[in-house]
């Protein structure tokens, strides 16, 4: 049983652990942080835009724009192209959403740009699950992503590869430094990547 | 009851941030936006320039009748913040930032940790920023941010 007196000095307890815990900047109407703005004025970052739109008017036309609506990673050797898997599938399904079609048309588009080079498509998981059910769901998430691009997008079986890696490659932690749950870290992970061998 | 109610609001700067109550005496909208959301809309509710500040208020709402979750920092605010920005005319304005490189936003509190807010049903979420103002003879402004169509043609109110 709490009594009135535990309960206050549980109070005086817990507010002064969590008071470091508040974000820096709180309030935006209070003087501290409209001062702070003002102090960080001769150090504000302010880009001209007006040459830059020549540079996107160029690449909005053929498979440049595509590229850069995938968030494509294009180097020497490869074109790295990551896929969120909760866009792609509903919870732990393997068969896609309607909502995949249009990045994967997209996706279809840059293959075939690149001619008979290989495509790699990697499936990922979370840490949630066991590990054979992960490698399970990945594998064959990876396959449903091969064969959408195979039926609708007219790549060539024979280019394709594909590889499940279930929750053994993560790109972001599934935990918190407590142990704790961290939902943004694990859908991070849960993502296809798909890698298009250039050279 | 008051001991729970206690312990979990100061928790939330480290993860998420939970959803203020609908807040009646609220700001006139400005203009509103839809979010990628269903049912979750933002509201511009300021849009100001004051001694060569320009401070944004967006208020999410969630008007469907389940719980809905928008995500705003995904762990490294220097990532994220590039792309909540105001244009205007040929100019792109960054949200500043001080001298220890703490965004003058909604930030986290720790390394690695994000910000989302959780809103239920007919909550509201206020997202705020500070930006380097435009120049006087500049009326209007566009604002962009990652979970919401971006907000064009805004008026800047003078204070």
């Amino acid at each position: 049983m709490v009594t009135r007196r535990s309960l206050n000095v549980l109070i005086l307890f817990f507010v002064p652990c969590f008071a470091s815990a508040q974000p820096k900047y709180s309030d935006p109407d209070s003087p501290e942080v409209q001062a702070a703005a003002r102090a960080a004025l001769p150090h504000a970052k302010i880009v001209d835009i007006g040459g830059k739109v020549v540079t996107i008017v160029g690449v909005t036309s053929g498979i440049q724009s595509v590229l850069q609506d995938l968030n494509a990673k294009v180097t020497a050797h490869e074109v790295k192209i990551d896929l969120d898997a909760d866009v792609l599938f509903d919870f732990d399904k393997y068969s896609l959403r309607s909502e995949a079609a249009e990045s994967l048309r997209e996706v279809g588009e840059v293959a075939k740009s690149y001619g008979n080079s290989p495509v790699l498509i990697e499936g990922h998981t979370d840490g949630k699950g066991a590990h054979p059910y992960n490698m399970t769901l990945s594998d064959k998430r990876a396959a449903a992503v091969k064969s959408w691009l195979l039926e609708n997008a007219g790549v060539s079986a024979s280019r394709i590869t594909t590889r499940g890696w279930g929750e053994t490659k993560p790109i972001a932690p599934n935990t918190k430094p407590d142990g704790s749950d961290k939902p943004v870290g694990r859908q991070k992970n849960r993502r296809v990547e798909i890698t298009i061998h250039t050279s | 009851m008051a001991l729970i109610a206690l312990v979990a609001l100061p928790i939330a700067p480290f993860g998420p941030i939970y959803a203020a109550p609908p807040a009646a005496e609220q700001a006139g909208v400005i203009q509103t936006q839809e979010t990628n959301v269903e049912g979750v809309v933002g509201e511009l509710t300021e849009c100001r320039r004051s001694e060569g500040v320009l401070t944004i208020k967006v208020r999410f709402r969630n008007n469907s009748n389940k719980r809905e979750t928008l995500t705003f920092i995904h762990g490294n605010s220097d990532n994220d913040f590039p792309m909540y920005y105001v244009t205007a005319g040929n100019k792109k304005y960054f949200v500043l930032k001080d001298a220890e490189g703490t965004v003058l936003s909604i930030n986290s509190t720790g390394a690695g940790s994000g910000v989302e807010a959780h809103l239920d049903p007919g909550k509201t979420y206020l997202w705020w920023g500070k930006y380097p103002a435009p120049p006087a003879d500049v009326k209007k402004i566009n604002f962009m941010m990652p979970v919401i169509v971006p907000f064009e043609n805004v008026p800047i109110t003078d204070k």
